[in-house]
C-alpha cells in the first residue's frame, strides 16, 4: 500500500494559513522573516510592508509597553520556550484587547530565530469572566443568604454547608463535608431526620420541620427546616437541598414580647397597689375633712385624729414595701427574712389579680411567731408574688388560695395551692421552663415560674409543683432557715 | 346644709365595703346628717340585708371580695328598683369606661373615687321631696 509522504513545505504553508492565530517568525535582529495571513488581516498590513521590518515597526505603539522584544531576545538566546503569556492592548478609542502568546525558539537557515504565536482571547476571556461572575453570583446567593443552606447527597451526607450554617454552629464546611446531616441534629429529633433521609422519596418540600441543630459548644439551636429533592436532568434524585431558618432571634423576639406581657402584668399589680393606697388615703382625707367641720363633736375629733394617722401609716407601709421591693438592693448579702411579712406583702401586691369570689386561707392557721428564712428579701418577695399571682390567675372565676407555712430546724417550707383546673401531666415538667405558658392571655407571666425557680435554687432551696387535673396545683418552696440569733452576713 | 328648706336626707343607707375604716368614714359622715348606715363587708351580706330592709340609698365599693361591685349594683336594683346607688372605688376613675356606661344606663346614681370629699357623700345622701 502506497503511503503518501508529507511535503514539509506545503504542510508549513497550510498550517500557517489555517491556524486562527497570528504567527510571526523573527530572526536574531528581531526582523520579520515570516508572517501569516491572519496577522496581516489583523494588522491591516501587507506581506511586503511587513517582511524584513523590525518588531517595533509592525506593532502599534500601544504594544510597545509590553516586554515582547525583550522576551523574544531571551528565547532566542536561551533556547527555552516561553509558554502562554498574556498582554493587553489598550489603544485610544478602541476597547481593550487581550492577547495570549507563546514564543518558541527556532533554527533558521543562517542563524537562530523565534516563532511568535498570538491569539486574541478577549472574547474568550470575557465569556469565561461572565461564567465566573455567574458562578460567583450563585455562590454568593448561597453564602450571603440569612438562612442556613445545606446540600446533601441522596444518602444525607453533607456536600455543602454555607456561611450562615458555619456562623450558627461554629462548624466549618470543611469538617462537615461528608458527615451525615442527621448526626448534626440533636436528640431526639435526629431519629426523625435519619428516617427522613432513609426515605427521600417521601420528602415533602411544602412542609417544614423543626429540628435542633448541634453546635460546636455542644448546645443546639432551634432551626426550622425545609427539605427539597435535587433531581438531575434524567429525573434521578441527585441530592437534597436543606434550607433552615435559625429561630434563635425569633425566640429572642418572643422574649421581648413576653417582656411586654410582663409589663402588662406589672400594670395590673400596680392597679392592686393603687387600691391599697387609695383606701387609707380616702380614710385619712375624710377624717381630716370631718375635723374641719365645726359640728363634729369633741369625742369624734379624737377618733378622727386616730383615723388620719392610721390611714397615713397604712399608706406609708404600702409605699415602703413597694419601694423595698422595687429597689435593686444587694443580691449577694442575705439576711434573716421574715417569711410571714414576705407573704403578706406578696398577697397585697398580687391582690389586683384576685378575681371576685377568691378567698385566701392559711391552713394550718397563720403562724403567730415570725418564721425567718436565710435569703434576699426582695428576691423572695418576687418568688412569692409570682406564686400568688400564678395561683390567682389559675382561678379567673374565683376559688381558694391556700397557704401553708412551716419550719423545722433547717428549712422553711411554704406551700401555695390554688383550686383552679390543675396542670395536665404533659405540662407539669415544663412549667418551670422559660416562656412556658398555656395562656395566650397577655396577663400571663411567661417567666414568673422559671425566674422563681432559679431564685429559689440560688438560695440553696428548691421549688416543686404537684398537681392533678381538676384538683388545682400546689407549689412548694423550701428555703434554708435563718439561724436563730445569728444575724447573718449583713455588713452592718 | 342640714336644715335648708328643700334638702332632706335619706334616713337610712346601705354601706358595702370590705375596708372597715372606709365603712367608719361613711357611717360617721352619714350620721352627721341623720342618716343611719347599715354596714355590709361583702356582697353576700349586702344582698341578705337588702332582702330584709328597704334602703333608699346605697354606697357600694367597686371591688368586693366575693363579687364585682357593679354586679352587686344589678342585684341590689333587682331587689329594690328605687334604690339610688353611689359606687365608690380606689380602682376606677370617673372617666372609666365601665363607670361612664353604668351612669349612662342609670344603673348607678353617682361615682366617687377614693379619696373623696365628704360633702359628696352628704350630697349623695340628699333627696328631693
Amino acid at each position: 500500500m502506497a503511503v503518501a509522504m508529507l511535503d514539509h513545505k506545503s504542510f508549513f504553508h497550510a498550517a500557517m494559513a489555517t491556524i486562527p492565530s497570528s504567527i510571526l517568525i523573527f530572526d536574531e535582529r528581531l526582523s520579520v522573516v515570516m508572517v501569516n495571513q491572519n496577522f496581516l488581516e489583523k494588522s491591516r498590513g501587507s506581506l511586503s510592508s511587513t517582511l524584513g521590518r523590525r518588531l517595533h515597526d509592525i506593532f502599534p505603539p500601544a504594544f510597545q509597553d509590553t516586554p515582547l522584544d525583550q522576551q523574544i531576545r531571551e528565547v532566542i538566546h536561551s533556547g527555552a520556550t516561553l509558554h502562554r503569556q498574556r498582554m493587553t492592548y489598550r489603544a485610544p478609542g478602541v476597547s481593550l484587547r487581550i492577547y495570549a502568546y507563546s514564543i518558541c525558539p527556532l533554527q533558521l537557515q543562517g542563524g537562530r530565530g523565534a516563532i511568535l504565536v498570538m491569539d486574541d482571547v478577549t472574547d474568550l476571556l470575557q465569556l469565561g469572566e461572565e461564567v465566573r461572575r455567574m458562578q460567583l453570583h450563585l455562590a454568593s446567593i448561597v453564602e450571603c443568604a440569612g438562612d442556613l443552606i445545606i446540600s446533601t447527597d441522596p444518602h444525607g451526607a453533607i456536600m455543602t454547608w454555607n456561611t450562615t450554617a458555619q456562623r450558627a454552629t461554629a462548624f466549618l464546611e470543611s469538617e462537615m463535608r461528608g458527615r451525615r446531616l442527621a448526626d448534626q441534629i440533636d436528640a431526639p429529633e435526629n431519629l426523625e431526620a435519619m428516617e427522613c433521609f432513609r426515605e427521600i422519596g417521601q420528602i415533602d418540600d411544602r412542609r417544614s420541620v423543626e429540628w435542633p441543630l448541634l453546635c460546636r459548644d455542644g448546645r443546639s439551636i432551634p432551626v426550622s427546616w425545609r427539605l427539597s429533592r435535587m433531581t438531575s436532568s434524567t429525573g434521578e434524585v441527585s441530592g437534597v437541598v436543606v434550607v433552615g431558618r435559625n429561630l434563635v432571634e425569633q425566640r429572642a423576639m418572643e422574649a421581648q414580647m413576653h417582656q411586654a406581657e410582663k409589663l402588662a402584668a406589672l400594670g395590673r399589680v400596680i392597679g392592686g397597689i393603687a387600691h391599697e393606697i387609695r383606701n387609707p388615703l380616702g380614710v385619712s382625707s375624710a377624717a381630716a375633712q370631718l375635723m374641719r367641720r365645726d359640728t363634729t363633736p369633741a369625742a369624734l375629733m379624737e377618733e378622727c385624729i386616730e383615723k388620719v394617722i392610721g390611714g397615713i401609716d397604712r399608706a406609708s407601709l404600702v409605699v415602703e414595701s413597694l419601694l423595698r421591693f422595687a429597689r435593686p438592693g444587694p443580691i449577694r448579702e442575705s439576711t434573716r427574712v421574715n417569711m410571714l411579712e414576705v407573704l403578706d406583702n406578696a398577697l397585697m401586691f398580687a391582690s389586683g389579680e384576685m378575681s371576685a369570689g377568691t378567698t385566701v386561707e392559711w391552713t394550718p392557721a397563720r403562724p403567730t411567731r415570725a418564721i425567718h428564712a436565710e435569703g434576699v428579701q426582695n428576691l423572695l418577695e418576687l418568688v412569692m408574688i409570682n406564686l400568688t399571682l400564678n395561683g390567682f390567675q389559675a382561678m379567673p372565676h374565683g376559688g381558694r388560695l391556700t397557704i401553708a407555712m412551716s419550719a423545722n430546724v433547717d428549712e422553711v417550707t411554704v406551700e401555695i395551692s390554688d383550686s383552679g383546673p390543675g396542670i395536665p401531666e404533659s405540662h407539669i415538667s415544663k412549667v418551670f421552663d422559660p416562656f412556658f405558658t398555656t395562656r395566650s392571655d397577655s396577663r400571663r407571666l411567661g417567666l414568673g415560674l422559671s425566674v422563681s425557680h432559679s431564685i429559689v435554687q440560688q438560695h440553696g432551696g428548691d421549688l416543686t409543683v404537684r398537681s392533678s387535673s381538676g384538683e388545682g396545683a400546689t407549689f412548694t418552696v423550701r428555703l434554708p432557715r435563718a439561724r436563730r440569733g445569728a444575724p447573718s452576713r449583713l455588713p452592718e | 346644709m342640714t336644715g335648708e328648706d328643700q334638702v332632706w336626707f335619706a334616713e337610712s343607707a346601705l354601706v358595702v365595703d370590705d375596708d372597715q375604716e372606709m365603712c367608719w368614714v361613711l357611717e360617721v359622715t352619714l350620721a352627721s346628717v341623720g342618716c343611719v348606715a347599715t354596714v355590709a363587708c361583702s356582697a353576700q351580706a349586702a344582698i341578705a340585708l337588702a332582702g330584709e330592709h328597704i334602703f333608699p340609698i346605697a354606697f357600694v365599693d367597686a371591688r368586693l371580695p366575693d363579687m364585682d361591685g357593679l354586679r352587686l349594683v344589678e342585684e341590689l336594683q333587682a331587689l329594690q328598683p328605687r334604690i339610688r346607688i353611689t359606687v365608690i372605688s380606689g380602682y376606677f376613675f370617673e372617666d372609666d369606661e365601665r363607670i361612664c356606661e353604668a351612669i349612662q344606663e342609670r344603673k348607678i346614681h353617682g361615682f366617687l373615687a377614693k379619696p373623696f370629699e365628704i360633702d359628696a357623700i352628704v350630697g349623695a345622701a340628699g333627696v328631693r321631696r
